[in-house]
C-alpha cells in the first residue's frame, strides 16, 4: 500500500509559512522589475487573470499555473512558410538523433546547428543573454519554465503547426499543471529517475526492499555505487529516503539531507556522474540514474557484460512503495527567434509516429506519444525483456496524479541557491 | 649594436613606432582575450545577482562593487572541513606530488636525449612530442579503459600474480589522479629540461672531468646547477595548468576525496553559484602569481649574470 509521504501534502507549518513568504517576498518585487525592464505589459498570473504586474506563479499540481500572455510577445501567426533556416537548436548533447536532424533538413532544406549545453542553469542564462540566437529549446525543464515564460525569454507556441502533437501525443501530456494549455512548452520525453544495479553484484533484491533507497548507502558496495550529479537530483536521494518532499525549502530537512549526503560520501566514497559507455565498463554494481540511459546501455557493454545483468528499480512501483521522480523535458521556443516557423517543424517533426519511435531508438528517453507501444520496443529488441519496467504507459499521467510520483518543481531563487549550495558541499563539484 | 636599438633611437632607417609596433598584435591579444574577460571576471565576483534567475549581473564601476561573495569564498577557504578548504588541500596535494613526479621521472629522459641519445635524439624527441598530437581528454579516457577493473593494468597485475583481485582504480582514488596528472602533463616538463640540458657545452663537462671531478660530481656540481632554469621553467609550465585542470580528476575519479579547486569552479560556472566560481578564479589567479613571479624573477637574475658574464 503506498503511503502518502509527500511534505506537500501535509498543511505549512507556521515556521514553513513565514519562510515561505519571506522568500517569496524576495522573489517577486525583483520579478517585476525585471518584467518592467524588458518591457512587459498585459500579463497574467497563475490562474489565467490578468493583471498589470505579472508575478512569477510557483506551479504545483495541487496549484497549477496558466503562464501569463503579453501582447508584446505573441505566438506567430498561422499559415506561414517555413524560413530557409538553419535552425538554430540549443540542448544537452545528442538529444535529438542525428538521422532525425538529417531527415528534417532533407524535408524543410534547413540546415541543423545545434549548441550544446551541460546544464539547465547554462541554458537558461544562454536564453536569458543571447536568447534570440536560437530557434528551439529542445530541454526546457520544469523548474524553469515558469520564470522564462514570466520574463517573456520564450514565446507562446501556435499550434495550427503541431497537428502531430494534438494527434498523437498522450492526452495526459496535452496540459499539464505547469503549463495549462500547453501555451509555451510541448513534452518531448518523459521519464523516471530510479536505481539501477548489476544483479550479479548485487546479491540483495533491491526491489523487495522496504526502502530501496536504502541501496546506495549499503556499505558494501561503497567505492561501486554512483549518484546522478545535479543538485537537484543528488539531494533527491537523501529526501525520497527520509520521506520528503524532493522540493522542500525546509533549512532543517535540508541539513538532514546534507548531513546524510556528507555521512555517505566518508561510508560510500560514491562517484557523481551519469553513467556512460566509459562507466560500463565494470566500474558501477549500483547507481541512481534516469530510466532512458538503461535503454542504451545495451550498446556500449563490455564483452563479458550481458544486459540481462542490470535490474532497474523505480521505487514507487515496488513493495516499499516510496515515491520516485517521474517528470518530462519540454520543447520551448525562444522569444525573438528567427525562425520560429522551423522550430515549430522540428517539434510537429518529432511527433511524428514513426520519426518519434525512430529516435527513441537511438536516444532512449521515451517520448509521450500513442504509437510508442512497450511490447513493440520490446519485441523490436529496443527494449531487453528484462528492463521492460523501465517504460512508462500513459496511465501514469498526467504528472503529479500520483503523489507517489513526483517532480522537481520550480524553486523560489533562495531555495535554489541553497541546494546548490549543498551540491557543492557534498560533491566538490566534481 | 642591435639593429632595432639603433634604427629605433635614431630614426636612421624606420620611424621610431616601427620595432615597438611589432609588439601590437600581441598586445592586442593580451587586451582582448586576458585583460578584457579577466575584468568581466572581476565585475561578475564584484558584480550582483539577478534575484529570479540567479545570473550573474556584472557591474563594471568598481565604486559600485559588492565584495560580499569574495569574502564568503575566502571565509569557506578558512573554515576546516568545508569543501573550499578540502578541494584547495587536494590540489596542493595532487600538484605538488605531480610536479615532483614528474620532474624525477622527466629529468633522466630529458638527460638520457639529450647527451646518450645520439643520432636517435630526434627520434626520440617525435616520440615524445607524440602524445601532443592526440588531446588530452582522449588521452584520459584511454587511461580509463586501460584502468577499469577488467582493463589491462589489472590483467597484467594478476597474470604476474602481484594482486588477487582488481584494484577499483577509478573508484576515487587520489593516486589515480596523481598518476593521471604526471601522466598528462610530463611532456611538458620533458621539452623545456631538454632544451637546457642540450644547451650545456660538452666542454663544460669536459672540463670539470679534466679538473679532477667523477661523473656523479659533474652533475651535481655542474650539469645540475646549469640546468636549474630548465627544471623551473618545467616546473612552473607543468604546475599553473594542473592547478585549474578539473577534467582529469573527473574523468578518473569524480568524488569529493578528489575534488579539486578547478572542479570547484567549472561547477559553480555551470550552476547557480557563478559569483563563488568568478572569485575562485581570482583567488587562484592571485595564488599563482607567486610561482610566476618567482620564476621571472630566477630567469631575470639568470640572464643578468650571463650578460655579466
Amino acid at each position: 500500500m503506498p503511503e502518502p509521504s509527500i511534505e506537500r501534502r501535509t498543511p505549512l507549518s507556521r515556521r514553513q509559512f513565514l519562510q515561505r513568504a519571506g522568500m517569496t517576498g524576495i522573489a517577486l518585487p525583483s520579478m517585476a522589475a525585471i518584467l518592467a525592464a524588458c518591457g512587459s505589459d498585459n500579463g497574467g498570473t497563475g490562474g489565467g487573470g490578468t493583471t498589470p504586474t505579472p508575478t512569477l506563479a510557483l506551479a504545483r499540481p495541487d496549484n497549477p499555473v496558466t503562464l501569463p500572455m503579453f501582447d508584446s510577445n505573441p505566438p506567430i501567426a498561422d499559415g506561414l512558410s517555413p524560413e530557409a533556416g538553419p535552425l538554430r537548436i540549443i540542448g544537452y548533447a545528442d538529444y535529438i538523433w542525428n538521422r532525425v536532424l538529417k531527415k528534417f533538413t532533407n524535408e524543410f532544406g534547413a540546415e541543423i546547428e545545434w549548441t550544446e549545453y551541460a546544464t539547465p542553469e547554462e541554458m537558461v542564462r544562454e536564453i536569458q543573454a543571447h536568447g534570440a540566437d536560437f530557434d528551439l529549446w529542445v530541454t526546457t525543464t520544469i523548474e524553469n519554465l515558469g520564470k522564462v515564460a514570466t520574463a517573456q525569454l520564450i514565446q507562446p507556441l501556435n499550434h495550427s503547426y503541431l497537428p502531430n502533437v494534438e494527434a498523437n501525443a498522450w492526452d495526459g501530456v496535452k496540459s499539464q499543471y505547469f503549463d495549462v494549455g500547453s501555451q509555451y512548452s510541448v513534452p518531448y520525453t518523459i521519464y523516471s529517475t530510479g536505481i539501477a544495479y548489476r544483479n550479479d553484484l548485487v546479491t540483495d533484491d533491491v526491489a523487495a526492499m522496504d526502502n530501496p533507497y536504502d541501496i546506495f548507502f549499503d556499505t558494501r558496495y561503497a567505492g561501486q555505487t554512483h549518484l546522478l550529479n545535479g543538485a537537484r537530483d543528488t539531494l533527491s536521494v537523501p529526501l525520497l529516503r527520509m520521506g520528503q518532499d524532493i522540493n522542500t525549502d525546509d533549512p532543517a530537512v535540508l541539513d538532514q539531507a546534507k548531513q546524510m549526503l556528507l555521512d555517505g560520501v566518508a561510508s560510500m566514497n560514491w562517484k557523481f556522474d551519469h553513467v556512460d559507455y566509459n562507466e560500463l565498463n565494470n566500474q558501477f554494481a549500483i547507481h541512481h540514474t534516469w530510466n532512458g540511459q538503461l535503454t542504451y546501455y545495451i550498446y556500449y557493454l563490455p564483452q563479458d557484460v550481458a544486459i540481462d545483468q542490470f535490474t532497474w528499480v523505480f521505487p514507487p512501483q515496488e513493495a516499499g512503495g516510496k515515491a520516485g521522480i517521474l517528470t518530462t523535458d519540454v520543447f520551448a521556443i525562444p522569444k525573438g527567434a528567427k525562425n520560429p516557423v522551423l522550430a515549430h517543424a522540428m517539434i510537429n517533426m518529432l511527433y511524428d509516429a514513426d520519426i518519434a519511435l525512430e529516435n527513441y531508438s537511438y536516444e532512449g528517453f521515451q517520448p509521450p506519444n500513442k504509437a510508442f507501444s512497450a511490447d513493440k520496443v520490446v519485441a523490436d529488441g529496443i527494449v531487453p525483456e528484462n528492463l521492460r519496467n523501465t517504460l512508462i504507459s500513459e496511465d501514469h499521467l498526467p504528472l503529479g496524479s500520483n503523489p507517489l510520483e513526483v517532480q522537481e518543481y520550480e524553486l523560489a531563487p533562495s531555495t535554489n541557491q541553497l541546494y546548490q549550495q549543498i551540491y557543492t558541499e557534498v560533491t566538490g563539484g566534481v | 649594436m642591435p639593429e632595432g636599438a639603433g634604427s629605433g633611437t635614431q630614426g636612421a632607417w624606420f620611424p621610431r613606432w616601427f620595432w615597438p609596433s611589432f609588439a601590437a598584435p600581441a598586445t592586442l591579444w593580451l587586451i582582448l582575450f586576458f585583460v578584457v574577460p579577466f575584468y568581466v571576471i572581476l565585475g561578475i565576483a564584484f558584480g550582483q545577482l539577478d534575484q529570479i534567475f540567479l545570473t550573474p549581473i556584472p557591474v563594471y564601476n568598481p565604486l559600485h562593487w559588492d565584495p560580499t561573495a569574495f569574502v564568503d569564498v575566502v571565509q569557506q577557504f578558512t573554515t576546516g572541513g568545508s569543501i573550499y578548504q578540502s578541494a584547495l588541500w587536494h590540489t596542493l596535494i595532487f600538484v605538488g606530488i605531480s610536479t615532483l613526479l614528474c620532474l624525477l621521472i622527466g629529468y633522466p629522459v630529458a638527460y638520457f636525449i639529450a647527451r646518450h641519445a645520439g643520432r636517435s635524439k630526434t627520434l626520440f624527441l617525435v616520440l615524445f612530442i607524440a602524445p601532443f598530437w592526440i588531446s588530452y581528454m582522449m588521452r584520459m579516457l584511454g587511461w580509463m579503459n586501460l584502468l577499469q577493473p577488467n582493463g589491462y593494468v589489472n590483467r597484467i597485475l594478476q597474470s604476474l600474480g602481484l594482486i588477487d583481485q582488481p584494484i577499483q582504480w577509478l573508484n576515487g582514488k587520489p593516486l589515480t589522479v596523481i598518476l593521471g596528472l604526471t601522466y598528462g602533463y610530463i611532456p611538458y616538463m620533458i621539452l623545456p629540461l631538454y632544451g637546457t640540458l642540450d644547451r650545456i657545452s660538452s666542454g663544460t663537462l669536459e672540463a670539470s672531468r679534466d679538473l679532477g671531478a667523477g661523473q656523479t660530481s659533474t652533475f651535481l656540481r655542474v650539469t645540475l646547477p646549469l640546468s636549474r632554469q630548465g627544471i623551473l621553467a618545467g616546473i612552473v609550465i607543468v604546475m599553473l595548468p594542473m592547478f585549474g585542470d578539473y577534467y582529469t580528476t573527473n574523468l578518473l575519479a569524480s568524488t569529493r576525496n578528489t575534488a579539486m579547486v578547478g572542479t570547484l569552479i567549472v561547477s559553480s560556472m555551470g550552476s547557480s553559484l557563478v559569483q563563488q566560481g568568478a572569485s575562485l578564479v581570482l583567488l587562484l589567479l592571485i595564488a599563482l602569481l607567486f610561482p610566476m613571479l618567482y620564476y621571472l624573477r630566477e630567469t631575470s637574475r639568470a640572464a643578468e649574470l650571463v650578460s655579466g658574464a
